[in-house]
């Protein structure tokens, strides 16, 4: 059944490839290790978008990196993994192990950074997500890489011609009209949209008067910003045609069934696992109990809440 | 994966709470520690990492410092949200003789070491040391005996004098211990100086955490030149001095 419900899950299509679940896990909230470790129940996600990886390994930030705000949290991160090398040598063959689908996720801040990726272009993968919108790593004075519009412009175009595989460009929420991105990353050939990254954000410390990080600016996630992701995942919908990943703040049935009113085909459940590991479990049931009850398909949910209004342009 | 807990007992005294929940899950390592918060309360939304205190396969405790927004909602909560047993937990050497060095707080995942090591032929000393009277007061009116000798910088309780100063006193080839890092940095350059002695040092480390399980690659610190995940590879860093 295509974008039904049944009493087993949920039946949907991204990108070719059909999912069990429409939930899916976000870059950089589980590591392989623990994917494979059975950390998290897997069969409530549809798939899962690994861990962002660099060309060089990265250590990650000094500090504080993870920080318990009301609702929420921060992070800084800063993209610690262990590089190109040994994702192609160690991580890959592991990945068979996995037993839902994949993304990988990259981050790219030049066109010529993305050829250093070209060992991924001989692979058989299913997406590969550029991630252009870390808030911990900085691209340069002028903001994130999503902060320029010319630039992710160029990068897409480039990735299109480097890559078979579907591309979905991650955006940043931190612009002032996400839908002009979102235009861009579609009009230079990215097969979908992930709205969004994490917020930035500052926390200070009374105590010791002084920023809790290190790198004083840190990315702000869960429920906190659900209302203010939910927004940008109706912007762009009302603008381009793209599948949307729809990620920020999920953490009930309501806001993963929100997200697809508002336009996203898929939904992330990235800061609520650190609240609950098994979060996604009772959210997965009540979304298939609303569709059975309703008589909906996923697919006839995702963007119903635009009505007649819906104006696509992409 | 977690699960909600009603509190059994608490008692509160001046900035500590001994926390308890009736567990039968598993057994527990000395050092290990659990994620704790109220349960059905999304402003408080990262877990926070506590050690356990003590544990006989039907009652779990927690001794924990109040110390700001998280540890103040878990201190009201009558049900908690655990997820865990983490990390790895502190190894026994049944052929050596320990000592176990706490500072402040560090008391936690120490007093349960103590009580384990009691289970068996090993031998050990215990000191604790604290900044003045006031953990030892509270601890006090817990009703809680705490068999160390103890030591405060201010000279109010115990010894006067800085724990580290106290270890020289002592025939060990294992050391345990927990306590904030620059205490622990200390007592590490104190047993480095005694080079090729072959004591074998076990620090607990502590450092902010998202997850408690691996997952966010938040709780990385350095200590003694080693980059660690606190949660993963630790809590429990071992050094051969
Ligand atoms: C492995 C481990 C075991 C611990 N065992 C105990 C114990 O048995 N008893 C006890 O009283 N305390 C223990 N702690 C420290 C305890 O986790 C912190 O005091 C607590 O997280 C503070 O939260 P808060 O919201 O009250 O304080 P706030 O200062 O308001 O916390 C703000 C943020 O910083 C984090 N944070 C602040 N201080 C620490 C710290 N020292 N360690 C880790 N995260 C911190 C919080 O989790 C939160 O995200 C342990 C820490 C670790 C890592
Ligand atoms: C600890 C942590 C690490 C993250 N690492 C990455 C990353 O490596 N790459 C990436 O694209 N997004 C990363 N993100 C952002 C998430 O994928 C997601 O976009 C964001 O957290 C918002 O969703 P949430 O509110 O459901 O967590 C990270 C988020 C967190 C909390
Ligand atoms: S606390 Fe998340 S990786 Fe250690």
């Amino acid at each position: 059944m295509q974008g039904g419900a049944s009493s087993g899950g949920i039946m949907l299509e991204l990108f070719g490839r059909r999912l069990s679940s429409p939930l899916f896990i976000p870059s950089g909230i589980v590591g392989v290790d623990e994917l494979l470790a059975g950390q998290l129940g897997l069969e409530d996600f549809g798939f899962v978008v690994l861990k962002t990886i660099t060309l060089k390994p990265r250590t990650g930030n000094q500090g504080v990196r993870v920080y318990d705000i009301p609702c929420g949290m921060m992070n800084s991160i800063g993209l610690a993994n262990e590089g190109m090398d040994v994702f192609m040598k160690e991580t890959l063959p592991r990945l068979e192990g996995l037993p839902i689908p994949y993304m990988v996720s990259i981050s790219v801040h030049s066109v010529d950074e993305l050829q250093g990726f070209n060992r991924l272009a001989g692979l058989d993968l299913w997406a590969i997500e550029l991630n252009l919108s870390c808030p911990n790593v900085r691209h340069n004075s002028r903001g994130l890489v999503a902060q320029d519009g010319d630039l992710i412009f160029k990068i897409i175009k480039a990735a299109r011609r480097l890559f078979n595989c579907h591309i979905v460009a991650k955006l940043s929420p931190d612009v002032a009209f996400i839908d002009e991105y979102a235009k861009l990353v579609a009009s230079a050939g990215a097969d979908g949209v992930a709205v969004a990254n994490t917020f930035q954000g500052v926390a200070i410390d009374v105590k010791s008067r002084r920023p809790v990080f290190d790198r004083v600016v840190a990315g702000v996630s869960g429920p906190a910003i659900f209302h203010l992701a939910l927004k940008r995942v109706w912007d762009v919908y009302r603008t381009v045609s793209l599948p949307i990943l729809g990620i920020g703040g999920v953490y009930c049935a309501d806001a993963a069934l929100a997200m697809a009113m508002a336009g996203a085909r898929v939904v992330g459940i990235g800061s609520f696992l650190y609240h609950r590991r098994d979060g996604a479990r009772a959210i997965l049931a009540e979304v298939v109990k609303y569709l059975e009850d309703n008589g909906l398909s996923w697919d006839e949910l995702v963007g119903v809440a635009h009505g007649v209004i819906r104006d696509k342009q992409a | 994966m977690g699960l909600g807990l009603k509190v059994s007992e608490r008692q509160i005294a001046e900035g500590l709470i001994l926390l308890s929940v009736e567990y039968d899950a598993t057994t527990i390592l000395p050092g290990q520690f659990f994620q704790l918060r109220p349960v059905d309360r999304m402003d408080i939304f990262l877990a926070r990492p506590i050690s356990v205190f003590s544990y006989n396969g039907r009652k779990l405790s927690f001794l924990i410092r109040l110390k700001g927004r998280g540890t103040y909602a878990i201190s009201t909560a009558d049900c908690l949200f655990l997820d865990g047993p983490f990390g790895n937990g502190f190894k026994l050497y049944p052929s050596r003789k320990a000592l176990l060095v706490a500072g402040g707080m560090g008391l936690a995942p120490l007093y349960f070491l103590a009580d384990q090591l009691k289970k068996t032929t090993i031998d050990f000393d215990f000191i604790w040391g604290v900044r003045d009277g006031t953990y030892v007061d509270a601890i006090k009116r817990l009703g809680l005996v705490i068999e160390a000798r103890i030591v405060s910088e201010d000279g109010s309780t115990g010894e006067a004098g800085i724990v580290s100063d106290f270890i020289d006193e002592y025939d060990f080839d294992i050391c345990y211990v927990c306590g904030p890092i620059p205490m622990m940095e200390t007592v590490l350059g104190r047993l480095k100086e005694k080079k090729g002695s072959g004591v074998i040092a076990q620090f607990s480390l502590e450092a902010n955490m998202g997850c408690g399980w691996g997952g966010c690659k938040g709780c990385y610190v350095e200590f003694d030149g080693r980059g660690i995940y606190v949660c993963r590879e630790g809590p429990v860093v071992e050094v051969l001095c």
